[in-house]
């Protein structure tokens, strides 16, 4: 019969696995909960932060960009019209994250000669940040800046110059008009799902395939399959598929719990087919490095060597932070990683639907991957059992066995 | 009679430790052979090179007439092993377990099931098929894991310290359960023990090993015939303190018992052979001479005696020993470096 071997040995982990409810569960819900608070922890999105406004202008303008700023539900202002030193204080002690000075000229800086005056750096609105916190003084930034945007579309203004000038309002200087290409709204957790799928299967890959073969060697279990006449690349290949078994299952709840959710998934038959493709390949990436660990290390040893694999693979892939933020010594580490690849093809499918063929080559570049990850893990086994190691420094006898004495 | 295990020249060196030191040694098929030997003597160190689990440093196994290293799956067709270790899925039922296996072993599907069945019922189990396995006690696993290495219907079993942590009953059971399978399933069996009483009662030939070598082979009878002779035990009236230890070694001297004759104050010790008949004798002569005899003991040697013969210690000091302390030193280094 075909790999009936291999099917044993699924039938086996797949048992144990559904039997053991703490670990079934906790480990359905990690990726979940992974998904939730990172997704919403790290959106960008930032609401009340603390700070005062200064306003020394009478101008309308100015009275409608201090409205802006009041109407912000970005914004929170603790303090009105306090003196700099104050809002100097205020920040030192932690009370606010930087203050909004608008400049006595402000309203006079919008106006043409000779009603106005020419802008200058004493007319420019000005913006104190808190910057010992980068993330949040560059979102004031923003947060000011669309404030700014809002106020000199705002009718009164339009209408207080016509009153001055009798010349038709014209929105003068470069303002940017941001556009969204896809009309959904697409937040930071959709960019995120995808990456929170990755890092599911690697992390899942990399601990389910090995563990079991590492414990059953430590209990003596693998020598006992090895002492019956089954071909040791179909057991190889039992733990693999029971590994990959266990990937899919995974990436299956953290894909509905993402529908759930009302996280952009792109559910066409032909997305959710490369969705699963992508994982399936992904995972024997990973399951095959998981494998080749597994013949010969301890498990303490594996924990950690899990950990440091882990890491840069999951940050180095842009599937948390776009690659684009990252300094160029360490983008062409990001190149090397098949994790790179799978995030983009599943960000592309599942976000944008994309035409298919341009996810292709990610697709082949993780099966390419995959493949190499396999055969490593087979040879780690075939010279782990026939004793016929690299070795580099010390002769040591062969052995048949995996965990011997 | 002829032999299923032949052992030639067979040497295991691990990390310049000679676990097996030139083994020569051949078992009859249907017999069951004994192991004995303390921790680290290189029992389980042979066991895995028989079944195809460790790659022998030179020499050779051949079980049922096929090189162990060389004809690895040939030989994993015939034999069952059961090793020392407890090693059962927790979560899986008994029934699971076997099934596993049973498919490992290519078993044909049609009667997968039945010999499942069979297997157990031998065991005493089948009616804890459906158990997980974490809920047995230590004696039924052992149980299973000898069902398990059945399911084959293999020519040689080999049990690697079958009875290691089981409670005397349970110990009794389990042999009792082994004796069956020698008889009903023509089985040559093949189990390693540090129980001298195990040696003694439950095996047809013991070889007893130490340091990787084999110091005696023989049945436990022929073993104990071997070493000879009985030893008689007399303690002497205190009337007789009146006399010196050499007055004593003398007056004895002179009836010409032997020379394997020990004294200490009142006691004693001589090792002659056929001691009960030649007891009343001697107590005739001794009290003839005026050497009063308060009680007296006569003991048939042990395997324990024949053990002290050979190793030069007991079976149970092991443990104390410089050799032990090596080996687990040797033992946890090796531990180590692989973490």
């Amino acid at each position: 019969m075909v790999l009936r071997v291999t099917r044993a040995i699924w039938k086996r982990e797949m048992r144990k696995w559904r039997r053991n409810k703490v670990q079934l569960i906790s480990s359905l819900l990690l990726p979940v909960l992974f998904l939730i608070v990172i997704g919403n922890a790290y959106s960008g999105t930032f609401s009340n932060v603390p700070v005062a406004v200064i306003n020394l202008d009478n101008g309308i303008p100015a009275q409608v960009f201090d409205d802006a700023l009041h109407n912000s539900t970005s914004l929170s202002i603790v303090a009105y019209n306090i003196s700099v030193e104050d809002a100097n204080t205020m920040i030192d002690d932690g009370m606010i994250d930087g203050y909004i000075l608008i400049p006595a000229n402000f309203s006079l800086s919008l106006l043409p000669l000779p009603w106005g005056i020419i802008p200058s750096e004493s007319t420019k609105i000005n913006v104190t940040a808190d910057n010992t916190n980068q993330l949040v003084s560059q979102a004031l930034a923003g947060i000011v800046a669309q404030a700014l945007n809002l106020t000199v579309h705002d009718s009164r203004v339009s209408s207080w110059f016509t009153n001055i000038t009798s010349i038709p309002y014209q929105v003068g200087g470069s303002y940017i008009n941001s556009l969204d290409r896809y009309s959904t709204g697409y937040g930071f957790i959709d960019f995120l799902a995808p990456g929170i799928l990755a890092m599911t299967i690697l992390f899942t890959s990399l601990f389910a395939a090995g563990m079991p073969v590492i414990l059953d060697r430590e209990i003596g279990y693998f020598d006992m399959l090895l002492t019956t006449p089954s071909p040791r690349s179909e057991i190889v290949l039992g733990f693999t598929s029971a590994g990959v078994t266990k990937v899919v299952a995974q990436a299956t709840f953290v894909l509905l719990i993402a529908v759930i959710l009302g996280i952009h998934v792109a559910l066409t038959p032909l997305s959710i087919i490369y969705i699963y493709v992508l994982t399936i390949l992904l995972a024997l990436v990973f399951v095959g490095i998981s494998i080749a660990l597994s013949a010969k290390i301890e498990l303490t040893a594996f924990q950690f060597v899990n950990g440091l694999i882990n890491f840069p693979v999951f940050f180095l892939s842009g599937a948390f932070y776009p690659v684009e933020s990252l300094p160029t010594w360490l983008r062409s580490i990001v190149l090397y990683n098949p994790m790179t690849y799978a995030v983009d093809g599943l960000r592309a499918v599942m976000i944008k639907g994309t035409s298919l063929f341009l996810v292709l080559p990610d697709v082949i570049v993780v099966a390419i991957f995959a493949l190499l990850t396999q055969v490593l893990g087979n040879l780690a086994f075939y010279f782990a059992l026939s004793g016929r190691k690299f070795r580099l420094f010390k002769h040591q006898e062969p052995r048949i066995s995996a965990a011997s004495v | 009679m002829t032999a299923i295990i032949e052992i030639v020249e067979l040497v295991k060196e691990y990390d310049g430790l000679t676990a097996v030191d030139n083994v020569n040694l051949s078992i009859e098929r249907g017999e069951i052979f004994g192991l004995l030997g303390p921790n680290g003597a290189g029992k389980s160190t042979l066991i895995k090179m028989l079944v195809t689990l460790l790659a022998p440093t030179s020499g050779k196994t051949l079980v049922a007439g096929f090189n162990s290293f060389t004809q690895a799956s040939d030989v994993r067709r015939r034999i069952g092993y059961v090793p020392q270790e407890s090693a059962l899925d927790a979560r899986l039922t008994a029934y699971e377990n076997l099934e596993l296996f049973a498919e490992l072993y290519d078993l044909p599907k049609s009667n997968l099931r039945s010999k499942i069945q069979e297997v157990l019922e031998l065991v005493e189990l089948d009616n804890r098929r459906d158990d997980l396995v974490a809920h047995y006690s230590g004696g039924m696993k052992r149980r299973l894991e000898i069902a398990r290495g059945l399911l084959a219907s293999p020519e040689v079993l080999f049990l690697d310290e079958p009875t290691l942590g089981l409670d005397p009953q349970t110990r009794r059971v389990v042999w009792d359960f082994i004796h069956r399978l020698q008889k009903e399933w023509n089985l040559t069996i093949l189990a390693t023990t540090h129980y001298l009483e195990e040696a003694e009662n439950e095996m047809d030939r013991v070889a007893i090993i130490d340091k990787g070598r084999i110091m005696a082979l023989g049945t436990p009878s022929e073993l104990t015939s071997d070493y000879g002779r009985d030893l008689i035990e007399l303690s002497l009236k205190p009337s007789t303190s009146e006399y010196t230890e050499e007055q004593l070694k003398s007056k004895l001297d002179s009836l010409q018992i032997g020379n394997e004759l020990t004294i200490r104050g009142l006691e004693v010790r001589l090792h002659v052979k056929d001691g009960k008949k030649v007891l009343p004798t001697l107590m005739y002569r001794m009290e003839s001479i005026g050497l009063e005899i308060d009680s007296v003991s006569v003991r048939t040697p042990s395997l324990d005696d024949v053990f002290i013969k050979y190793t030069g210690r007991g079976i149970r000091e092991e443990e104390d020993t410089d050799f032990a302390k090596k080996e687990a030193a040797r033992l946890m280094g090796r531990i180590r470096r692989r973490i």
